[in-house]
């Protein structure tokens, strides 16, 4: 079942990291960061139709650029606690030399430390998540989740908003009803 | 028409106070998606230390795991209105469970917004949204009198929570009610640890 699924809740990535990878395959030893990539949707967006004349302002518009709101939800087991962590992540091309450029902001963020200790303790905001860029050309995203003891042990990572392989419903769609219906002959 | 509707933000619940004349507290529950196992999460049954990919940790100890994940947290949007001290306000707020507090959860608010209130209007007591019961995930919603302050509240799902749909590695079709299969692209995937 997935009826908020279907309304939009969308999860790209997680991780539990509560046993201790020990075969080196990782960053960090016990204890210590543990990281993983996910990559973010930048396929072009096939539901606009991009128009013929030069005159249109919908003409040159590259659907490459995205832009990427999610958000992570991580939670710890022993120095316990839970945070939700709200990111931007922006990507253009640079037509001179540098090829796709991204960035990544981060824009909200609550957090509970259940024990003082948890996700770098203190009143603060949380020392971990962290996501960094390793490729903006195909968007893959860094995610490190600190240790799995000490920090966060178990994480989410939620798919928000944004343009890329959104649907198109405004001027200049191809298909609006695109993946859009639902079928009352499905029911549970 | 409920095309963007089709898509996001579902109002998860909805009440009004407009017709409480007696002037006393009103109060609504309901239940968030934050215990439903994800069937979209597929664990991975083999490769080298499989056991210890995070996908496959996430299906078993995580937020896919078959009995009820032991911690979550899901994003809601509650705009409240009030029509004779009129005004209004949203609100958003991140419900987290964990199992260490599995008798309580907590609810923390993220950002809020006031808008064109009358000078009566209270918009700091017009409601709350306090943890009913943790165990199922069920929330409260309590205004504090129908007329001099909000009297219409909606509470919109914004992200997070359980039932969702998976569509990264290993992720399939989902199905049930409302389902909406997430077109799976294995461009898209999640490392092994790096």
């Amino acid at each position: 079942m997935a009826l908020i699924g279907g309304n939009g809740g969308i999860l790209i990535a997680c991780a539990e990291s509560n046993v201790y990878a020990s075969n080196g395959g990782h960053d960090g030893s016990n204890g210590g960061a543990m990281q993983f990539d996910f990559y973010l949707p930048v396929d072009v967006q096939d539901t606009i139709t991009l128009p013929s004349s030069t005159m249109d302002p919908r003409s040159n518009y590259n659907t490459g650029f995205t832009v990427h709101y999610i958000a992570t939800h991580s939670s710890g087991t022993y120095y316990w606690g839970n945070n939700w962590k709200e990111w931007v992540i922006m990507r253009r091309y640079d037509n001179g030399s540098a090829g796709w450029s991204a960035s990544i902001a981060q824009v909200a963020e609550v957090i509970h430390r259940g024990h003082p200790s948890f996700n770098g303790g203190g009143s603060g905001s949380g020392t971990w998540p962290t996501l960094t860029l390793q490729n903006a050309s195909t968007l893959q995203i860094r995610c490190r989740i600190g240790g799995d003891y000490w920090n966060s042990n178990r994480i989410e990572v939620y798919y928000l908003g944004g343009s890329a392989e959104s649907p198109m419903i405004g001027q200049g769609q191809s298909h609006p009803d695109y993946n859009y219906h639902v079928d009352t002959t499905y029911s549970e | 028409m409920a095309l963007i509707g089709g898509m996001k933000g579902p109002i998860i619940a909805a009440f009004s106070s407009q017709d409480n004349t007696d002037n006393v507290p009103k109060q609504m529950d309901f239940i968030v998606p934050m215990k439903t196992p994800i069937d979209t999460l597929v664990s991975p049954t083999s490769g080298t230390y499989y056991t210890q990919d995070p996908v496959y940790r996430a299906y078993v100890n995580g937020i896919g795991r078959a009995a009820g994940p032991l911690s979550a947290a899901i994003k809601l949007g509650i705009h409240a209105t009030g029509g004779y001290y009129y005004g209004q306000l949203y609100r958003e707020y991140i419900y987290f469970r964990n199992e260490n507090a599995s008798s309580t959860g907590y609810i923390m608010q993220l950002s809020e917004q006031v808008g064109d209130n009358y000078g009566s209007f209270d918009s700091s007591s017009d409601f709350t949204l306090t943890i009913q019961d943790n165990s199922t995930a069920k929330l409260r919603v309590r205004q504090d009198k129908d007329y001099f302050t909000a009297n219409q509240v909606k509470v919109y799902y914004l992200g997070g929570g359980t039932d969702v749909t998976f569509v990264g590695r290993n992720g399939v079709s989902a199905s049930g009610l409302g389902s909406r299969s997430a077109d799976y692209d294995n461009r898209y995937y999640q490392t092994f640890w790096v």
